[in-house]
C-alpha cells in the first residue's frame, strides 16, 4: 500500500495485484475518456495541414525545379515530336501559372492518378506503390522487432552497468551501428550465413528475395494483405509462412542493426534517468531484489521515451530499406524508388515521398497516441 | 544476503564457462568447415534451367517490347514466319511459322505460306488472319520507342504511318485507314499471307525473324482489349506471352522478382528438353556470383568488368584462352554483333558561356579519336572482353570490310591528337579552358571508365581542354536532347535484324537516323546512299555503298567507335546443348528452346572463395560478449 | 573624481560601472571548464575527440600527407592489393586508395561544415523571427518544420537532389533543405524560454531591442545545445553524403568521396574487399567519432547528471 502512495510517478500500479481483467476494464475506460477523443481528433487534424505542406514539397520538386513534362513522359528514349510533347503539356495544364497546376496537381493525387512509373513498366504510380509497399512493410516490422529485442535488453544492461566496460563496450557496438554502412553489413551476412553454411551443405539462409521460386510455384499463395507471412497463416499456406520467414531474417537484421543502437542509446538514458528517481530508492531500500527493481519498476517508465523514439526510427528504417532491399534483391518500395531515382523518373520518386510522408506521420501519430494513452499526464495536460 | 552473493557469482563463472565453450567450438568447428570441401549429389532440380540476371521485363506485348528481358521471353514463348537456321550461329533464314515462301521478280511481294501444323499452346491453329494482325498491329500500336519503326518501315504504308507526326498517344482515323487501305499485308487463304514492301528491299526476312513480327492469336488480343491504334494495350503489356506458338509459355511474372516459363506440352514442333525456365532478377553481381558458385543459379548475367572472377586473367590477355577458375564452371566469350560503346560527338553544340562549337571543327573530332586509349579500354577497363571499334558494321556481318576498317580506324596517339587540337585551337574552335561533359549511363561500369579514360588522356595532353564526367540525368537529359544541348554521349546499338541496313542508317542518316540526328549532321548525298544501299539487291553494289558510307563516318569523326564486345557466358558445367547465336535477345537461355538440357550428375564439387575472415571477424567478433553476457 | 577612482580600484565594491564582458561571463566561463573536466573523465568521449582530430588533420594536411592526388589513375594498376606503393590498394581504374580516403575526408569535411554551418544561420534566423514574432508566424513557420521533418533525412535529400541535378552543390543545398528545420525549432524553443525570463521584461522596460536580448541573453544559452546538436548533425551529415553518393547523386564520375568509393568497390567486395573497406571504416571512424563527442557532451550538458 505505500508503493501506492508514491505511485503518482508511474502509471500501472506496478505491485498491486490487480489482475488483467481489471486492467483492461482500466484500459478501456482510458480509451473511451473524452479528453482522450479530443487528442485525437486535434492530431489528425494538425496532420492535414502538414500533408498539404507534403504535397507543396513535392509538387515544388517536380514541377517547379524539374522539367514538369518528365513527370509525365512514359518513354526512355526522345522520339517525342514537339507535338506530342504538347500534347502532353496541355493535358496537364503545364503551360499554367503555378497555382492552377498545383490545382490540378493536387486533384489529380486525390482522384489516385500519382503519375507513371517509367521503371515499372509504364504501371500507374499507385498501382506500383500498391504492389511493393508491403514488401517493405513487412521487412520494416520485423527490422523493429529485432531492434527492439535485442537493442532494449542491451540498453538496459548498459545502464545498470554504467561506466563500466560493460556500457563502454556497448556504447561503442551502438554507435558502430549508427556509423556503418549498412549495405556492407548486408553483403557480410549474406556471404556468411548463405554462400558458406550453402557449400557446405548446412542448413543456410537464403541469399535474397522474399520466397524461394520452388517453394513459390509448388505452394500458390491466396495474396490478401501483401504481407506474405501474414497470408501465409491466414490461408494455412505454412510453406510460404515459413519461406517468407526465413527470407525475411537477413535483411532484417542488417537493417535492424543501425536502429538498434538508437533504442540502446535511448533505453539508456531514459533508464539512467528513471532509476534515479525516488520511488526506485523507495523500492531498493524496501529491500526488493536489484531484478525486481529494474524489471518491475524502472523498466516500464523507460520504456516510454523508447516507444516514442520507435516512431521516429520508423521513419528511418524506411530510409534504411532503400539500401538493404538492393543489396537482398527485396522487392519493396525501397529498391522501386533507387531504380527510379537512378532514372530519375520524377513521377515515381514523389510518390515515393509522399507515401513515406503519410507512413511516418501515421506511425508517428500512433506513437503519439500509445504515448499518451499510457501516461495520464500527457492525457489530461 | 552474502548467500545470494555466492550463488551469483558461481552462477556468473557458468555462464562465462559456458560461453567460452560455445565460442571455442564455434572458432574450430568454423574453421574446420570453412576448409573443408564438400560435394553434392545431385543437379539441383534438374528439370529447371535457373537464369539470374539484372533488370526487370519492360513490356511482353511482341508489338512494343525493344528491350532484351522482354525479348527472350519473347523468343521463348512467341514464334514468327521465318527465324534463322538453329542450332549454331548462323544467321541464314530458315523457315519457321511460314514453311515456305516465294519472292516476286521486282522483289517486293513475299508470300508465305504458313506451316499447316502450327498451333497456338491453347490448340487453335495460326492463321493468315492471326499473322496479318500481328504485323498490322505493331504498326498501327505505332510505338516511337519500339521496333516498329525500324523493322517494319518498308511494308507499303507503314512509312506514311510510323512517320506520322500525330499518330502516338492519339488514335489518327484517316492514318490508320490509309494504311490499311495501301494493303501492305493481305490474307489470300487461310494458309497464305502476302506482305508487299515499298521497294525491293533485300534484308526483308531478317527483319521478319525479328520478335516485332511473332505471331499472336487474333481472338485472345480482341477479348483482350483489342488493338487502339497509337495506344498500349495493357492486357498484352503484361500477359501477351501467356498464349503463343512457342515450346514454352508464360506462367508467371512477379514484376522485379521473377519470370517463369513452363514446357508447352502442345507444341507443334520439337519439344525442349527442359520443363521450366526461370529468370530470377538479382541486381548485386556479387550475389548473382554466390548463387552460382553455390548452384543455385544454372547461368548468371556477368558484366565483363568482373571477368576475372570467373576466368584466369593471364591466360585470357595473353592468347585470349578461356579457362574457369574455379571447378564446375562453363564460361563462354563469343564475338556479336553489337555496336558499342562509342562515344557520339555532338556537332551542333554550343558552349552555354563562349558561345564555341568545338565539336563542329573536324580536327577537333581527330584530336578525340586520337586522344582515346583505345588499348587501355579494351585490355583494361573491359578485360579484353571486346575489340575496336570498327564504324557502323560489326564483324561477320555482310558489308564488313576488314581492311577497309583496319586503314580507316584511329589508334592512340597522344601527339597527333595535341597536334590536332592546337590546330582547332588555331583555327578558333574552342580557347584555352575549354570544358566539355562527358554523360554516360547510370550502372554501366565499363562506359564510367571509359569517360574517366578519356578525361585523363585529354587532361594529359595539356591542350587548354578538360572533360568532366556526368551520369546521365533523365531531366536534364530531357530537356537537353530537345535542344540538342548534349556535346557528348554514349550510343550503341545491338543487332534487330542481320543486315546492315539495321546499323549504317542510325548512324550515317542524319536525316532519320535515332543517332545522327542527336550527332547534328545531315549530309544529303550520304543519306541518298544510305537508302540506295538499303534496296540495293546487287551484293557488290551494295558493298561499295557500304565501303563508301563507313569511309565518310570514319573521315568525319562524328563517332569515337569504341568497341564490338564480346558476348559473356557463364553457366554450371552441367547445362548442355548451349550455343550462342548473336541475334538472340536473351543468348544464356533461348537454346532452351532448342534443346539445351541439364545433365545429371552424381559427384558435383562445390566452389570455394577463399573466406575473409578477417573483415567478417571485425564486425562481427567485437558484438559477441555483448550477446553472450546478459541478466544480473 | 578621486572618489570614484579609488572606489572602481577596490574589490567587491559596488559600483556604477557596468562589469566588463568577461566578468559578466565568470560564471559561464567556470561552466566551460567544469564541462571541460567532465569530459575528460570519460575514456569514450576522450578517444572520440582523438578520431575527430585524426579527421580534421587529415583532412586540413591532405596535401602534405597524400602521396598522389585525388584523380590520379594508373589504368594499368588497377585492383591492386595493399603495398607499399599504394598502401591501402588500388580501385577498379588504378586510383591510390589511401589517397583517395585523405582527400576524400577533406571533401567530407567542407561538405559536413557547410551543411551544418548553412543549417545553423538559416535555422537559428528563423527560429528567432518565429519566436518573436510569435502567435500566427509561429505557428506558420512550426508547421513549415513539419512538414520537412515528415521525411527522413536520407528521402527527402533524395528528392531534392534528384530534382536539382547530380553534383555536388546540390548534394550540400539538398543537406541543408534537410538539416535546418531542427536548429530553427532549437532557436525558436530558446528564444520563448527567453522571453519568460523576467529580466527580459526588465531590459525591455530599460529599452532593450530584440537584437540586444537575442545576443546577449539567447545566443550565449543556445551555444551548448547547437554545439551538441551540431556535433552529432555532422556525423548524420557525413552518412547521409555516403548514402547518397553511394546511390548516385552529389559526387560526379571518378571524384574522391567515400561513398561513391564504396559504390565503386561493391561489386569486388570479395575479390578485392579494400576497395570498400577502407573508404567505409573511414566514415565509421569519422561518424564515430562525432558521435561519441556528441554523446558526451549531451551527457556532460545535462544538468541533472552534472550534480
Amino acid at each position: 500500500m505505500r508503493a501506492k502512495a508514491h505511485s503518482s510517478s508511474s502509471f500501472f500500479c506496478s505491485d498491486c495485484s490487480a489482475t488483467l481483467l481489471a486492467q483492461s476494464v482500466f484500459l478501456l475506460r482510458l480509451v473511451s475518456s473524452v479528453k482522450l477523443r479530443h487528442y485525437v481528433i486535434r492530431r489528425l487534424l494538425l496532420m492535414i495541414p502538414v500533408l498539404i505542406g507534403v504535397s507543396m514539397m513535392t509538387f515544388t520538386l517536380s514541377h517547379v525545379i524539374g522539367d514538369p513534362v518528365a513527370a509525365y513522359i512514359s518513354s526512355q528514349d526522345v522520339k517525342l515530336s514537339e507535338q506530342q510533347i504538347q500534347r502532353i503539356v496541355e493535358a496537364h495544364h503545364l503551360d499554367d501559372p503555378l497555382y492552377v497546376q498545383y490545382f490540378y496537381y493536387i486533384s489529380d493525387l486525390l482522384r489516385g492518378d500519382w503519375g507513371i512509373s517509367r521503371t515499372d513498366s509504364d504501371r500507374p504510380v499507385i498501382e506500383s506503390i500498391q504492389r511493393y509497399f508491403p514488401a517493405t512493410a513487412e521487412l520494416t516490422m520485423v527490422s523493429m522487432v529485432f531492434a527492439l529485442a535485442l537493442g532494449i535488453p542491451i540498453g538496459i544492461i548498459s545502464a545498470v552497468r554504467k561506466d563500466r566496460p560493460e556500457d563502454h563496450a556497448t556504447r561503442v557496438f551502438s554507435l558502430v551501428g549508427v556509423s556503418m554502412p549498412v549495405f556492407w553489413l548486408a553483403l557480410l551476412l549474406q556471404y556468411a550465413f548463405y554462400y558458406q553454411l550453402k557449400i557446405h551443405n548446412l542448413p543456410n539462409l537464403p541469399s535474397g528475395g522474399r520466397v524461394d521460386q520452388f517453394v513459390w510455384i509448388d505452394n500458390p499463395l491466396h495474396v490478401v494483405t501483401g504481407l506474405y507471412t501474414v497470408d501465409g497463416l491466414i490461408t494455412g499456406n505454412f510453406a510460404i509462412f515459413f519461406d517468407a520467414l526465413v527470407h525475411l531474417i537477413l535483411p532484417g537484421f542488417a537493417l535492424s542493426y543501425v536502429f538498434m543502437a538508437v533504442f540502446v542509446r535511448m533505453m539508456r538514458s531514459s533508464m539512467l534517468e528513471v532509476m534515479r528517481q525516488d520511488y526506485i530508492t523507495l523500492a531498493r531500500s524496501k529491500g526488493l531484489s536489484e531484478r525486481v527493481v529494474i524489471y518491475r519498476h524502472a523498466l516500464r517508465n523507460a520504456m516510454i521515451p523508447t516507444v516514442t523514439v520507435a516512431g521516429l526510427a520508423f521513419g528511418g528504417l524506411l530510409a534504411g530499406a532503400v539500401l538493404t532491399e538492393t543489396v537482398f534483391s527485396f522487392p519493396g518500395i525501397g529498391r522501386w524508388s533507387v531504380s527510379a531515382i537512378v532514372r530519375d523518373d520524377i513521377a515515381s520518386i514523389m510518390g515515393f515521398m509522399l507515401i513515406i510522408a503519410v507512413v511516418y506521420m501515421l506511425a508517428n501519430l500512433i506513437v503519439d497516441l500509445l504515448y499518451a494513452w499510457i501516461d495520464p499526464r500527457i492525457r489530461l495536460g | 544476503m552474502s548467500e545470494k552473493k555466492t550463488s551469483g557469482t558461481s552462477k556468473k563463472t557458468l555462464a562465462a564457462l559456458v560461453i567460452i565453450v560455445i565460442i571455442v567450438i564455434a572458432g574450430v568447428g568454423g574453421y574446420y568447415y570453412m576448409y573443408l570441401p564438400s560435394t553434392r549429389p545431385l543437379v539441383p532440380n534438374p528439370d529447371t534451367l535457373v537464369h539470374t540476371t539484372f533488370g526487370d521485363v519492360d513490356k511482353m506485348d511482341p508489338a512494343v517490347a525493344y528491350d532484351t528481358a522482354s525479348g527472350q521471353i519473347i523468343e521463348l514463348t512467341m514464334e514468327t514466319l521465318v527465324y534463322y537456321k538453329l542450332p549454331g550461329a548462323s544467321t541464314e533464314i530458315a523457315p519457321k511459322l511460314a514453311k515456305s515462301w516465294d519472292v516476286s521478280p521486282d522483289g517486293k511481294v513475299y508470300t508465305f505460306h504458313l506451316d499447316e501444323t502450327a498451333k497456338f499452346n491453347d490448340g487453335s491453329p495460326v492463321t493468315a488472319e492471326d499473322v496479318k494482325y500481328s504485323i498490322d498491329r505493331a504498326v498501327l500500336i505505332g510505338d516511337p520507342d519500339g521496333p516498329a519503326p525500324i523493322l517494319l518501315i518498308h511494308i507499303l504504308g507503314a512509312a506514311d504511318y510510323l512517320y506520322c507526326e500525330d499518330c502516338w498517344q492519339n488514335t489518327n482515323q484517316a492514318a490508320v485507314d490509309a494504311y490499311l487501305n495501301a494493303g501492305g499485308v493481305k490474307v489470300i487463304d487461310p494458309l497464305t499471307v502476302q506482305i508487299t514492301l515499298d521497294a525491293a528491299y533485300a534484308p526483308f526476312l531478317s527483319t521478319m525473324a525479328y520478335s516485332v513480327a511473332s505471331v499472336v492469336n487474333k481472338d485472345l488480343v480482341e477479348a483482350n482489349g483489342g488493338l487502339t491504334p497509337g495506344f498500349y494495350n495493357e492486357w498484352m503489356n503484361q500477359h501477351a506471352t501467356e498464349v503463343g506458338t512457342g515450346p514454352f509459355k508464360l506462367v508467371e511474372w512477379t514484376p522485379k522478382q521473377r519470370v517463369v516459363v513452363e514446357r508447352n506440352e502442345n507444341y507443334w514442333g520439337t519439344p525442349a528438353k527442359l520443363a521450366r525456365v526461370i529468370v530470377n532478377e538479382v541486381d548485386e553481381v556479387g550475389t548473382r556470383e554466390l548463387a552460382l558458385f553455390a548452384g543455385d543459379a544454372d547461368v548468371i548475367t556477368l558484366p565483363a568488368t568482373n571477368l576475372f572472377d570467373v576466368i584466369d586473367k593471364d591466360k585470357w590477355l595473353s592468347n585470349k584462352e578461356v579457362v574457369p577458375i574455379k571447378p564446375g564452371l562453363s564460361v563462354s566469350m563469343d564475338p556479336t554483333y553489337t555496336v558499342s560503346p562509342n562515344f557520339g560527338l555532338n556537332t551542333k553544340w554550343k558552349d552555354p558561356v563562349t558561345g564555341a562549337m568545338p565539336l563542329d571543327n573536324k580536327d577537333f573530332r581527330y584530336g578525340m579519336s586520337y586522344a582515346f586509349d583505345y588499348k587501355t579500354f579494351i585490355d583494361t577497363v573491359v578485360n579484353g572482353a571486346a575489340i575496336q571499334g570498327v564504324g557502323p558494321i560489326p564483324p561477320g556481318m555482310f558489308g564488313y570490310n576488314e581492311e577497309l576498317v583496319k586503314s580507316l580506324q584511329f589508334s592512340y596517339s597522344p601527339d597527333k591528337a595535341k597536334e590536332y587540337f592546337l590546330k582547332a585551337k588555331a583555327a578558333g574552335a574552342y580557347s584555352d579552358g575549354q570544358t566539355i561533359t562527358l554523360y554516360y549511363n547510370t550502372g554501366n561500369e565499363a562506359r564510367r571508365r571509359g569517360c574517366l579514360l578519356l578525361k585523363d588522356s585529354v587532361a594529359a595532353l595539356g591542350v587548354g581542354l578538360t572533360l568532366e564526367v556526368q551520369e546521365l540525368d533523365w531531366p536534364t537529359f530531357l530537356a537537353k536532347t530537345r535542344a540538342r544541348e548534349l556535346p557528348i554521349f554514349f550510343i550503341g546499338w545491338a543487332p534487330d535484324f542481320a543486315d546492315p541496313d539495321d546499323y549504317v542508317p542510325v548512324f550515317a542518316n542524319g536525316e532519320i537516323g535515332t543517332f545522327a540526328r542527336r550527332q547534328g549532321f545531315n549530309n544529303p548525298e550520304i543519306n541518298a546512299k544510305v537508302d540506295e544501299a538499303a534496296i540495293e539487291s546487287d551484293p557488290a553494289k551494295r558493298k561499295a555503298l557500304y565501303d563508301e558510307v563507313t569511309t565518310w563516318l570514319f573521315q568525319e569523326a562524328y563517332t569515337i567507335w569504341v568497341g564490338v564486345p564480346l558476348n559473356i557466358h557463364v553457366a554450371r558445367d552441367w547445362v548442355k546443348g548451349w550455343f550462342y547465336n548473336p541475334m538472340f535477345a536473351g543468348p544464356d537461355i533461348v537454346p532452351a528452346a532448342y534443346g539445351m538440357y541439364k545433365e545429371e550428375r552424381t559427384d558435383q564439387v562445390a566452389i570455394t572463395i577463399e573466406p575473409l575472415a578477417l573483415v567478417i571477424a571485425a564486425t562481427v567478433v567485437p558484438t559477441l560478449p555483448n550477446y553472450a553476457r546478459k541478466g544480473a | 573624481m578621486t572618489c570614484m577612482q579609488d572606489l572602481s580600484k577596490s574589490k567587491g565594491a559596488t559600483t556604477l560601472e557596468r562589469p566588463s564582458w568577461w566578468e559578466e561571463r565568470a560564471p559561464q566561463i567556470r561552466e566551460l571548464k567544469f564541462t571541460l573536466y567532465l569530459l575528460r573523465q570519460s575514456p569514450l568521449v576522450v578517444v572520440g575527440f582523438a578520431l575527430i582530430g585524426l579527421f580534421i588533420g587529415v583532412a586540413i594536411f591532405a596535401p602534405w600527407i597524400a602521396p598522389y592526388g585525388p584523380e590520379q589513375r594508373f589504368w594499368q594498376l588497377p585492383q591492386q592489393p595493399p603495398s607499399w606503393q599504394f598502401l591501402f590498394g588500388t580501385d577498379t581504374t588504378g586510383g591510390d586508395i589511401f589517397s583517395r580516403v585523405i582527400w576524400g575526408a577533406r571533401l567530407d569535411l567542407v561538405i559536413a561544415l557547410t551543411v551544418v554551418a548553412s543549417a545553423i544561420v538559416i535555422g537559428s534566423v528563423l527560429g528567432a523571427v518565429s519566436g518573436f514574432l510569435g502567435r500566427a508566424y509561429d505557428e506558420i513557420l512550426m508547421r513549415i518544420t513539419d512538414v520537412f521533418l515528415a521525411f527522413p533525412a536520407l528521402i527527402l535529400a533524395m528528392a531534392v537532389a534528384a530534382a536539382l541535378g547530380r553534383n555536388l552543390t546540390n548534394l550540400t543545398i539538398a543537406l541543408i533543405v534537410v538539416w535546418w528545420p531542427t536548429y530553427a525549432r532549437l532557436i525558436r524553443g530558446q528564444v520563448l524560454a527567453e522571453k519568460e525570463r523576467l529580466y527580459v521584461d526588465a531590459a525591455r522596460a530599460v529599452g532593450a531591442s530584440p537584437r540586444r536580448i537575442i545576443f546577449r541573453h539567447v545566443l550565449p544559452n543556445s551555444i551548448f545545445p547547437i554545439i551538441v546538436q551540431a556535433t552529432l548533425d555532422l556525423g548524420g551529415v557525413i552518412l547521409t553524403a555516403a548514402g547518397l553518393s553511394f546511390i548516385g547523386f552529389g559526387a560526379g564520375a571518378g571524384v574522391a568521396e567515400w561513398g561513391l568509393m564504396i559504390a565503386d568497390g561493391r561489386s569486388y567486395l570479395f575479390q578485392s574487399p579494400w576497395i570498400a573497406t577502407f573508404p567505409g571504416l573511414a566514415i565509421l571512424f569519422s561518424s564515430l567519432g562525432l558521435n561519441l563527442v556528441g554523446d558526451g557532451l549531451r551527457d556532460v550538458l545535462d544538468p541533472r547528471l552534472r550534480r
